[in-house]
C-alpha cells in the first residue's frame, strides 16, 4: 500500500492550489492538463474542433476511435496541428509550479491536528479563509509579493519603468519625448537594428515573477530559452541521417494496412524504423502502432528527444504489454497445445472411456425413443415434443453428474 | 499511463470525497475506492438514489474493473448483488440502520447480474470520462431510465405503457425487500 500512497505524493493535480494563497490558480492550472492523462499537456495539439491534448494521448485515443474526445466531432490525425504558444505556456507553468506552490501556501500553521477538516473545506472556504487567515487582512495578496522583493531598488526600477516608454522597433527604453521627437525615425533608417533581449516590462512587473529579483543569475539564464528563439537540437539516429536538413522537415511515421501487408513486407518496415522485430505478427503490428504514436508525438514536441529514447520507450511499453491479461490467456492457450497438456487429455479420456460410452449409448437410446414417438403419432405434435424436451432434459441432467463424477 | 492516470484520478477523488459541497458528494456518490490498497484496476463505490426519485431510500455498491487500457477503453462498472441467503433484512429489523439494497430494480440494469447499459460506458465512452463522473453518470441514470434499450424488460415495460405510478411503486417494493439490516 506504501508504494500507492508515495507514488500519489509524486503527482500532482490542480485541486493543490486551493490550500494557497491564490486559489483561482486552481482554473488556469487545470485548463493546461490534458483531458486524457490528466497531466500538463506534453506537446499540446490541436484537433479540428480546436479542443488540445497531449499529442501521444490524442494520436491513442483516435487510433481506437476518430472522434474528439469532448465533442465527440469526427476527427483524424492528420487534422492535428501542435500548439507552440500553448506547448511554451505550459513549459514555463511547469517550471515555476512547484516553486509558485511553495511561494504561496498558506503561510500560517493552520489546524495540522486536523487534516482533515482542511482537506474538507470547499474552494470557496478555503479562498475566504487562505485570504482572511494567512495574510493580515490590510494587506492586499499584490502587496505581499511586493515586499518580498529584495530592496527598494527593485522599487525604484519599478518606478522608472513606468514612466519611461518602450521603443516598438529597438525594444529600448526612453521618455516619451524622446521617442515621440527623434528616435523612431533614427531607430526605422538603421538597418542594423535589432530588438534586443531586455527586461520587458513584462516580466519585471510581472505578477508571477516576483520572486525573480532574489535569483542568482543562473536561474535568469535557464529562463532565458523560453523567449530565446529555439534551436532544435536533435540527435539524429540511423536511419533518418539522410534527412538531416533539421528535425522540422523529419516526415511523420505513415498508418500501415497491415491486411496487405506480408509478414515479412511488415518486418522490413519494421527494421527501418530499427523497431523490434521479435514476438508473434499482432505483437509486431501493436508495436508498430505504439512507435507510431510516439514518434509522431516527438515531432509535437517542443524539444523532441533523439530516437534512442523512443526506442526506449517503446521498448518498456513493450515489457509492460507481457503482462497483460490478453497476453496471459495467450500463453495459457499455448501450453494447452504443449506436450503434457496432449498427454492430460490422453489420461482423461482414457479413465473416462466407460462414462463416454455410456453416455452415447443413452443418447442412442434415447433418439430411437423420440424417433419411434414420432412414428408413431405424426399428428400429436406436442406430445412428441414433450418427449424431446424430456429427452433434452435428462441429457441436460446427465451432463452435471458426469463433471462430479471427474 | 493508465496507471498514472488512475492515481491522479485517486488523488483527485479522496480529495473531493471528504468535502461535502464536492460534485460527487452532491451528487450521492458516497465511496469511490481501490478494492485493495495495492490495486488500482480494481474500484468499489457506494452510491445514493437521488433525491426526489423512487430511489431516494436506497444505498447500493458498484464494482468496477479497469482496463488495461484505460482511459482508452472504459471502465466495467456493475451493481454489486451478493446472495441475501444470510443477511438481515431492514424490513424485518425496523430499529437497525438500514445498509444497502442487494438488487437494483432498474430498467437499464440486468435483476440478477447487477450489469449496467449505460451508453457513455460503451459505445459513447471517450478518455476524456473519468471513473469518477461514470460514478455520477450511473447515479443519474437511476433518475432518467432509457426504456427502449431495456435490461430489466418488465420494468421497461411498465414506464413504456406510461405506468409511473406502478413503477415507482415496485421499485420502492424492491428496495424494501432486498435492503439489509447494518450490524
Amino acid at each position: 500500500m506504501g508504494s500507492v500512497q508515495e507514488s500519489m505524493q509524486n503527482t500532482s493535480d490542480p485541486s493543490e492550489w486551493l490550500q494557497t494563497q491564490l486559489p483561482p490558480i486552481y482554473q488556469l492550472d487545470s485548463m493546461l492538463r490534458c483531458h486524457i492523462c490528466k497531466d500538463l499537456m506534453k506537446a499540446p495539439v490541436i484537433t479540428g474542433c480546436d479542443h488540445c491534448f497531449c499529442s501521444a494521448c490524442i494520436r491513442r485515443a483516435l487510433s481506437t476511435k476518430a472522434q474528439c474526445p469532448l465533442c465527440q466531432d469526427e476527427q483524424y490525425e492528420t487534422q492535428l496541428r501542435k500548439v507552440l504558444l500553448l506547448d511554451e505556456t505550459i513549459a514555463w507553468f511547469s517550471k515555476w509550479r512547484s516553486e509558485l506552490l511553495e511561494k504561496v501556501k498558506l503561510v500560517q500553521p493552520t489546524e495540522t491536528v486536523d487534516m482533515s477538516k482542511t482537506d474538507s473545506s470547499g474552494a470557496t472556504s478555503s479562498q475566504s479563509r487562505s485570504v482572511s487567515s494567512s495574510v493580515p487582512s490590510d494587506k492586499p495578496i499584490t502587496q505581499y509579493f511586493y515586499k518580498s522583493r529584495k530592496g527598494e531598488q527593485q522599487k525604484a526600477k519599478a518606478k522608472v519603468s513606468a514612466e519611461l516608454v518602450e521603443c516598438p522597433i529597438c525594444s529600448d527604453f526612453m521618455t516619451l519625448e524622446e521617442l515621440q521627437g527623434s528616435h523612431i525615425d533614427e531607430c526605422l533608417s538603421d538597418p542594423s537594428t535589432e530588438p534586443k533581449p531586455t527586461n520587458t516590462p513584462a516580466f519585471s512587473s510581472g505578477f508571477f515573477t516576483a520572486p525573480s529579483p532574489k535569483q542568482s543569475p543562473r536561474k535568469q539564464q535557464q529562463r532565458m530559452p523560453l523567449v530565446a528563439p529555439k534551436t532544435y537540437k536533435f540527435d539524429m539516429d540511423k536511419p533518418h541521417q539522410t534527412q538531416a536538413s533539421g528535425y522540422a522537415n523529419l516526415s511523420r511515421m505513415p498508418k500501415l494496412d497491415f491486411n496487405s501487408l506480408s509478414t515479412t513486407k511488415l518486418r522490413e518496415r519494421l527494421n527501418t524504423w530499427a523497431i523490434p522485430v521479435s514476438g508473434s505478427r499482432r505483437q509486431m503490428e501493436r508495436r508498430y502502432n505504439e512507435y507510431m504514436i510516439l514518434y509522431n508525438a516527438n515531432l509535437d514536441s517542443r524539444n523532441p528527444v533523439p530516437v534512442k529514447v523512443l526506442l526506449n520507450k517503446l521498448w518498456q511499453w513493450d515489457a509492460l504489454q507481457n503482462g497483460t491479461p490478453e497476453d496471459t490467456e495467450l500463453d495459457a492457450e499455448a501450453k494447452k497445445d504443449s506436450r503434457e497438456a496432449r498427454m492430460e487429455r490422453k489420461r482423461w479420456r482414457k479413465e473416462h472411456r466407460n462414462d463416454y460410452a455410456d453416455l452415447i449409448q443413452r443418447a442412442r437410446e434415447n433418439a430411437k425413443k423420440v424417433k419411434t414417438t414420432e412414428d408413431y403419432s405424426d399428428n400429436t405434435i406436442g406430445e412428441s415434443n414433450g418427449d424431446l424436451k424430456a429427452t433434452e432434459v435428462e441429457e441436460v441432467e446427465e451432463e452435471p453428474l458426469f463433471v462430479d463424477g471427474t | 499511463m493508465s496507471e498514472k492516470r488512475l492515481l491522479k484520478e485517486l488523488r483527485t477523488i479522496s480529495k473531493e470525497l471528504v468535502q461535502e459541497d464536492s460534485s460527487l458528494a452532491l451528487n450521492g456518490v458516497l465511496v469511490l475506492e481501490p478494492v485493495s490498497e495495492g490495486d488500482l484496476f480494481e474500484w468499489r463505490a457506494r452510491i445514493r438514489g437521488p433525491e426526489g426519485s423512487c430511489y431516494a431510500n436506497g444505498i447500493w455498491d458498484l464494482h468496477i474493473t479497469v482496463p488495461s487500457n484505460y482511459p482508452t477503453a472504459p471502465p466495467t462498472f456493475r451493481f454489486v448483488m451478493s446472495s441475501e441467503r444470510n443477511a438481515r433484512l431492514a424490513s424485518d429489523s425496523p430499529t437497525a440502520t438500514r445498509g444497502r439494497c442487494l438488487r437494483m430494480p432498474h430498467p437499464n440494469v440486468n435483476f440478477e447480474t447487477g450489469e449496467i447499459c449505460l451508453d457513455i460506458l460503451q459505445q459513447m465512452w471517450t478518455p476524456a470520462w473519468s471513473l469518477s463522473s461514470s460514478v455520477v453518470a450511473i447515479v443519474m441514470l437511476l433518475d432518467s431510465p432509457e426504456p427502449l434499450s431495456p435490461l430489466n424488460i418488465d420494468l421497461a415495460n411498465l414506464l413504456k405503457s406510461g405506468d409511473q405510478k406502478g413503477y415507482d411503486d415496485l421499485v420502492k417494493y424492491y428496495i424494501e425487500r432486498f435492503t439489509i439490516a447494518e450490524s
